[in-house]
């Protein structure tokens, strides 16, 4: 066969396989800040049980019911990413709060389920944080490839559009008002 | 101590002068062999061949004769009690050494972390605890030999120390951590290697990190969970220090450390005094494992 009818057919076999395979490569990106998502979901949902069982406890040395304080918190499935931050910020609140009222009663704070609790907590706390950067890691790397040329092509195609990242909330690190 | 160290220092000499002897009289006993036979016909091969075999041969008759292999053997062992066993006795808690043993062959090839080559070597196994948090370290040299008869090949693939930790945090797959500077891992990331147990290249969020390392997880959440920041930042650190020469694999609830230094650190020279000794390699190793435990502060049981 003359070269000059191999040639373009080499160079549109090549195109066809350079998109197949970033198409794919945005799509696997797509999957795991899913399969991110849904780690931050299973992390906060063991948050809110463990904080609840901690409230549990502190309950004889709080003047609230659990209910007031759990109550801004509200985790459902197909949440938001910024419904997950407000959720995570609640959470964080309430962690501080039940700290707080361990710091003011050390009996409750030397008792075995409390720190059995306070373990639990870190332990989920730390795999909340790497489900967060999980996320954020794949996010970063989907949003390179939107705005990179000519990946940017083959994603407008697919209808892709940036994602939001999950950032910790600041407010994290401030005190809580000691009322109990 | 100094009187120990004064009692090895003379069976040093007593073993040098022993072996400048043995050298000496086998060599005036093949000389003139190769002088007659070789030289005078210009058969240097054969001359060669005499040098080896007769040469060798020599040197190992006088060597048993005048037990010059007992007391090299004996200067070893004292020398590794003293200047290996002692400052890991003094550093470390629970602390149980035999030179003579390793760490098993099977143990290294079920982490799956290393190509096993067809040739493997152990010894200078010590084990030990620091902060609670229990380890043991061995030398291992790992090769691969091949031959066709006419000539032969051996690359060495692992030549270093190898630990193993305790670790903190339980996890339930296995995770991959290799320095750019080191080779012959076995991945598991093929595509013939099952969906189970197979690796997948991943990126961390820190760019100065995923250029020093490759990380192979089976499962990317686990990963993120075990390469904390702070994890990570240690790393980057033990990489300037070793140059990249190693590798961490997180195996059954054990972290497993290799550091390929190209060399065995815990032999001594024969030519070296003991008076002045070269200990940099051992403090080297006792530092690494705190560095190892401190920084990534295996001593946390929290998670346990």
């Amino acid at each position: 066969m003359p070269v000059f009818i191999l040639l373009p057919i080499a160079l549109i076999f090549i195109i066809f396989i350079w998109y197949v395979s970033t198409m794919n490569s945005l799509r696997r990106a797509e999957v795991k800040i899913d399969e991110a998502l849904s780690s931050i979901d299973v992390a906060l949902t063991k948050r809110y049980d463990v904080l609840t069982k901690m409230l549990d406890i502190c309950k004889n040395y709080i003047k609230y019911e659990k209910e007031t304080i759990l109550e801004t918190i509200k985790l459902r499935s197909g949440m938001s990413i910024e419904d997950r931050k407000a959720a995570n910020t609640d959470l964080d609140q309430a962690s501080n709060f039940i700290n707080a009222v361990a710091e003011n009663y050390p009996e409750l704070k030397s008792s075995e389920n409390f720190r059995q609790l306070q373990v639990s907590v870190m332990e989920v706390e730390e795999h909340l944080q790497a489900a967060r950067r999980m996320y954020n890691s794949n996010v970063a790397y989907l949003n390179q490839k939107l705005v990179s040329f000519p990946t940017s092509i083959i994603a407008k195609n697919l209808g892709l559009t940036s994602r939001l990242f999950f950032e910790a909330d600041v407010s994290k690190k401030q005190d809580v008002d000691m009322d109990f | 101590m100094n009187e120990q160290i004064k009692r090895l220092e003379e069976l040093r000499e007593r073993t040098v002068k022993l072996l400048v002897i043995i050298l000496t009289a086998s060599s005036l006993i093949t000389l003139p062999f190769i002088y007659l036979v070789a030289v005078r016909t210009y058969m240097m091969q054969l001359g060669f061949f005499i040098l080896v075999f007769m040469g060798g041969g020599t040197f190992a008759i006088l060597g048993f004769a005048t037990g010059y292999f007992k007391k090299a053997k004996e200067f070893k062992a004292s020398y590794k009690k003293i200047f290996v066993e002692a400052p890991f006795q003094e550093a470390f808690d629970k602390v149980y050494c035999d030179f003579n043993e390793g760490i098993s062959k099977d143990i290294i090839s079920g982490t799956n972390l290393m190509s096993m080559g067809n040739r493997y070597y152990t010894n200078d196994y010590i084990k030990g605890s620091y902060k609670n948090v229990e380890f043991e370290r061995a030398d291992i040299k790992i090769q691969h030999h091949t031959s066709n008869g006419k000539r032969s090949r051996t690359v060495t693939y692992f030549n270093g120390r190898w630990l193993i930790l305790e670790f903190n945090k339980n996890f339930h797959f296995d995770l991959q951590i290799i320095g750019k500077g080191f080779s012959y891992t076995q991945k598991n990331n093929s595509f013939f290697t099952s969906e189970k147990h197979r690796r997948h290249k991943i990126k961390m969020e820190d760019i100065r990190f995923n250029e020093n390392f490759d990380v192979y997880a089976q499962n990317e959440h686990e990963a993120f969970y075990i390469l904390t920041p702070q994890f990570m930042d240690t790393l980057k650190n033990m990489y300037n220090y070793m140059d990249g020469n190693f590798m961490l694999g997180f195996v059954d609830d054990k972290l497993h450390v290799a550091i390929h230094t190209r060399k065995d650190a815990m032999e001594p020279s024969l030519f070296s005094s003991v008076m002045e000794p070269n200990l940099e390699e051992v403090q080297r190793e006792i530092n690494t494992i705190i560095h190892i435990i401190d920084r990534l502060n295996l001593d946390r049981e929290l998670y346990k």
